[in-house]
């Protein structure tokens, strides 16, 4: 049965089946294993799930919304480039910082890096170091229809949906695991 | 100010009809999409123009395939005279053992020549002839270099699976150590070593072979009595006139050319040692449309041209009176420009800036006064590019480091 894990600890962990029904508003249970250690931490995980799920679902269109979806999309994602055989093969060595940016907003919105642990994570936080690559936004609009995987990459920077600059195959790669996750994974928004 | 309106249209209705617009080493992903055109309509000598009308200076010359400048009258002339006679046939046409002969005896090593289409088609034929030949397997490529499309090689990330590179090894470009570490741990099971005659890999400077590189190399093929096979696509007419290994002093078993050996026209060719011929014929190898006899022409009257005049050398001084004027004029702004490789076909790496960014910034802006200098890949020079079209190229130069300048104050 194929599990996922929130938090370090396992503090609620949901078979693939359980999660899906809580995202689409039903009643789902953690395994029940993993949740009688940490009852609280479990309760407080879920409740932030069922808040992430139905404001994803809430489809606005603004700058909080398409910082959430992105870090959710990425998220994803850097589960993928860490533990997915093609993904940790195509990466190999790369690093990161991977930015990604709005058209005339100060800073990055979300950027995807490797820490200390070699894993790749998210952070809002500014890298300390220059970005290894740049993605940037038109519009919330172009964000939020590339998050749900509405937009043809090639097609997209050509068009200007969006700019890329810096290493650009790192993004092409990142963009790779990306869609390999997306394929993967339902959107249920 | 240079518009892109007419481009950007074509780009929206291709990308309606074609996967991503348009696809390979010419997407527009791979470049800078919104400062060059995505389609091109003309082209006279080192200039082309874009769909819009707007004029480039061009240094690309189609990413390597015209080496006489486009539309050279020479070489349009030979190929309409054939265009009347008939391109493809049931058999070949003459043209097919004139190639052949000029080429073998151009190429001092080469006994035999075949023909095809692209550069890929051959690189990969040529694996299997050292296959055929040697009875073994493994393939050693170095690291980041580019072969061709074909599975085994290509740099794309889609459509592979895990048997596609099973048989081929890699070592990191001029160091001989893991060469021979790889011989070593796989005695007897390496058919061929492929390489460039430099290393040309995209996003990164060039590197030219270290002193005994390729002697190293040809020894251990040698004494492993696997083949050396040399990428000659891309740098193939630009350093040599008899192939780049003459330029770099070693003989290889086969050399694949393409590119300009057509001076744009859909050609490539692999030549080889009379050693390995019965092998090369015991791999199956056709198109329906490779016996053509325009392309042949094409390329019979290119490379009879870069004989006559000499081209490889020609371009290579022109490179080098451009390379050296462009870095005066880099550091006259105070920016570390080399440019690596050989002059013919330069690189050009800003000092420090592993990340791209400020030559990604210096070709935009060098791209709004109409000169098309590529980001990621090797620039070429033609034959072509005369001393006011370099000039002139310089001058234009000037202002985008202006512009740089300003830009990052």
């Amino acid at each position: 049965m194929k599990c996922l894990s929130f938090g370090p600890r396992e503090d609620v962990v949901f078979s693939e089946e359980n999660i899906l029904n809580l995202q689409k508003g039903s009643f789902a249970l953690p395994e029940f294993r993993f949740w009688i250690k940490y009852p609280f931490s479990a309760f407080q995980k879920i409740k932030t799930l069922q808040k992430f799920g139905s404001y994803l679902k809430s489809k606005e269109e603004n700058l909080e919304y398409l910082i959430v979806l992105l870090a959710t999309c990425l998220e994803a994602t850097a589960v993928y480039m860490n533990h997915h055989t093609q993904c940790i093969k195509l990466l190999g060595k790369e690093k990161g910082p991977v930015c990604f940016f709005l058209k005339d907003v100060d800073g990055p919105l979300i950027t995807l890096t490797k820490n200390e642990n070699a894993c790749w994570v998210t952070t809002f936080d500014t890298p300390e170091i220059e970005p290894r690559v740049k993605l940037s936004f038109d519009s919330i609009n172009t964000g939020i229809l590339s998050c749900l995987g509405q937009i043809n990459p090639l097609v997209g920077s050509a068009l200007g949906n969006y700019q890329v600059e810096g290493y650009l195959p790192l993004m092409d790669k990142v963009g790779y695991c990306s869609r390999l996750t997306a394929k993967d994974l339902p959107i249920i928004i | 100010m240079r518009s892109h309106n007419k481009s950007e249209i074509l780009f929206k209705r291709a990308s309606r009809v074609i996967p991503g617009g348009t696809y390979g080493h010419i997407a527009p992903a791979s470049g800078l999409p919104r400062h060059f055109a995505h389609f091109c309509s003309t082209g006279q000598g080192a200039f082309f123009q874009d769909v819009d009308g707007n004029e480039w200076i061009d240094f690309m010359c189609a990413y390597g395939a015209v080496l006489h400048g486009y539309q050279h009258p020479r070489i349009e002339e030979a190929v309409e005279k054939q265009r009347k006679l008939g391109s493809i046939f049931n058999h070949p046409n003459e043209v097919v053992v004139e190639l052949a002969e000029k080429l073998t005896q151009m190429v001092d090593f080469a006994s035999w020549s075949v023909f095809a289409k692209n550069g890929s088609d051959l690189t990969t034929w040529a694996i299997r002839v050292a296959r055929e030949q040697t009875k073994r397997s493994l393939v050693v490529k170095a690291v980041g270099a580019y072969h061709g499309v074909d599975a085994w090689c290509d740099p794309g990330l889609g459509g592979r699976i895990d048997s596609d590179r099973s048989d081929v090894v890699e070592f990191e470009w001029n160091n001989l150590n893991q060469l021979e570490d790889i011989f070593k741990q796989s005695k007897n099971k390496v058919a061929a070593v492929i390489l460039t005659p430099y290393h040309h890999a995209a996003f990164a400077p060039s590197e030219m072979p270290i002193k005994g590189f390729w002697s190293q190399v040809r020894r251990l093929c040698t004494e492993n009595r696997s083949l050396l096979i040399l990428d000659d696509v891309r740098a193939g007419w630009r350093l040599h006139e008899g192939g780049s290994h003459r330029f770099f002093n070693f003989t290889p078993d086969m050399s694949v050319f393409s590119k300009a050996l057509g001076n744009g026209y859909a050609i490539s060719a692999c030549v080889g040692i009379e050693a390995v011929k019965g092998a090369a014929s015991e791999v199956f190898l056709t198109g329906s449309c490779w016996n053509d006899a325009v392309a042949m022409r094409a390329a019979l009257t290119s490379i009879t041209m870069c004989e006559e005049k000499n081209v490889p050398q020609s371009v290579m001084k022109k490179g080098q009176f451009f390379c050296e004027r462009l870095e005066e004029l880099a550091k006259k702004f105070n920016y570390s420009l080399k440019m690596t490789g050989p002059p013919s076909m330069p690189y050009p790496w800003f000092e420090g800036d592993e990340n791209l960014f400020l030559i990604q910034k210096f070709c935009q802006l060098a791209s709004k006064q109409g000169l098309y200098f590529h980001p990621h890949h090797n620039w070429f020079i033609s034959d072509a590019h005369d001393q006011k079209s370099l000039e002139r190229a310089l001058e234009l130069t000037g202002r985008a480091f202006e512009e740089l300048d300003s830009s990052l104050v």
